[in-house]
């Protein structure tokens, strides 16, 4: 085939979608599950390193929740190594899959991290945008932004 | 949840608010350019993580069994673009596949929009996308993404192809030209806008 001409003979309709109409379930509490007890070796790791929680939890740290360390509380002795690495992945407003890609561990697993971090009061997490989704001006200032760009 | 405490030192300043974060989904089948789209905005080179995964195979797998389930990871891309002090627009690149129906949920929460990406050549990989983002209501534009030297079609055939509704915009693009992916941006965001001022007349 070599270009749009190709197309001209042919039938006007839809290919059809075929998951149309198929349910589509919302089961986020079951990321983990299998991959604890499924799996050998390795992948139990992060669970170790959360002490078995997965999620954002309480917290409601999203992927692109923003985090950042203020300063105003110092790296403690408890803290473990993954803590201090998301601690200082911090130093500005970075979101969390950001922190996650650059040290190298699962979404998941920072996700709890931070969650705690930011209950301890050591992190900061921004709101979500979510509510702004329907807010008028926050949506012309992001379109002039862009346009900026 | 708050997110200020009260109870800080004398003299010590409030803590500054963190920026607020914009996610929209760059979404579309396997080398359709979501990587390559993410890339032609973003401010740093995308970054790659694993995002875990619930996965629902449809139709008959090799043992014959329907909508069977695991839980999977997928590699995920993404880029930022700092808008001003305090907003950040993170672009995720989200894969989707013709015989998996990813519960995309992690990824979608709190999304503000996608760009759900065409090849002409291979229309079907971005049903999973569409039927997603439309399941969640999603604001979304459909951008086609012509790759020279291969077969093509109108914006109109696509749109006829793949069956979306008519408000919804379907726009050219090539994914290696950032003026081109900000357009489409520009697109979803003022679809966004719309919805937004549709709603707040109500
Ligand atoms: N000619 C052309 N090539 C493209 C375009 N977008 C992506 N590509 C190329 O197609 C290949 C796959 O793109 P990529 O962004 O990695 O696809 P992904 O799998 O959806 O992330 C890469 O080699 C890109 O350079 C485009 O708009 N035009
Ligand atoms: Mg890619």
């Amino acid at each position: 085939m070599s270009g749009y001409d190709d197309y001209e003979d042919e039938p006007q309709e839809s290919f059809g979608r075929p998951f149309l109409g198929r349910e589509i379930r919302l089961e986020s509490e079951e990321r983990f599950h299998n991959t604890a007890d499924d799996t050998p070796g390795g992948h139990n790791r992060p669970y170790l390193i959360t002490g078995g929680r997965t999620g954002g939890g309480a917290a409601n740290i999203g992927i692109e929740t923003l985090l950042i360390y203020e300063r105003q509380v110092q790296p403690d002795r408890t803290w473990s190594t993954e803590m201090m690495m998301i601690v200082r992945a911090c130093d500005r407003p970075v979101a969390c899959a950001e922190v996650a890609a650059r040290i190298g561990l699962p979404i998941g697993v920072v996700q709890v991290l931070a969650g705690d971090l930011v209950a301890a009061g050591v992190l900061q997490q921004s709101a979500s945008s979510a509510s702004l989704a329907d807010d008028v001006a926050f949506i012309e200032r992001l379109i002039h932004g862009v346009s900026a760009l | 949840m708050s997110l200020h405490s009260d109870a800080r030192p004398m003299g010590q300043p409030p803590a500054k608010r963190p920026p607020i974060p914009v996610k929209i989904l760059i979404s579309g089948g396997f080398g359709v350019g979501k990587t390559t789209t993410v890339g032609a905005l973003s401010e740093i080179d995308p970054l790659s993580t694993e995002a875990p995964m619930t996965s629902a195979s449809v139709g008959i797998d090799d043992a014959g069994v329907a909508s069977q389930k695991t839980t999977t990871t997928v590699a995920m891309d993404f880029g930022r673009v700092t808008i001003d002090e305090s907003i950040i627009l993170y672009m995720f690149g989200t894969p989707g596949q013709d015989r998996f129906g990813f519960m995309w949920n992690d990824l979608a929460d709190g999304a503000l929009g996608g760009v759900v990406l065409v090849d002409p050549s291979r229309l079907e990989d971005c049903f999973v996308a569409l039927d997603y983002f439309e399941s969640i209501k999603l604001p979304y534009v459909v951008a086609v993404n012509s790759f020279a030297g291969r077969p093509t079609m109108t914006l109109d055939q696509v749109r006829h192809a793949v069956n979306v509704d008519p408000d919804v915009p379907v726009v050219a693009v090539d994914a290696r030209d950032r003026e081109q992916v900000k357009a489409v941006v520009l697109t979803l965001l003022r679809r966004i806008l719309a919805r937004a001022k549709a709603r707040s007349q109500r």
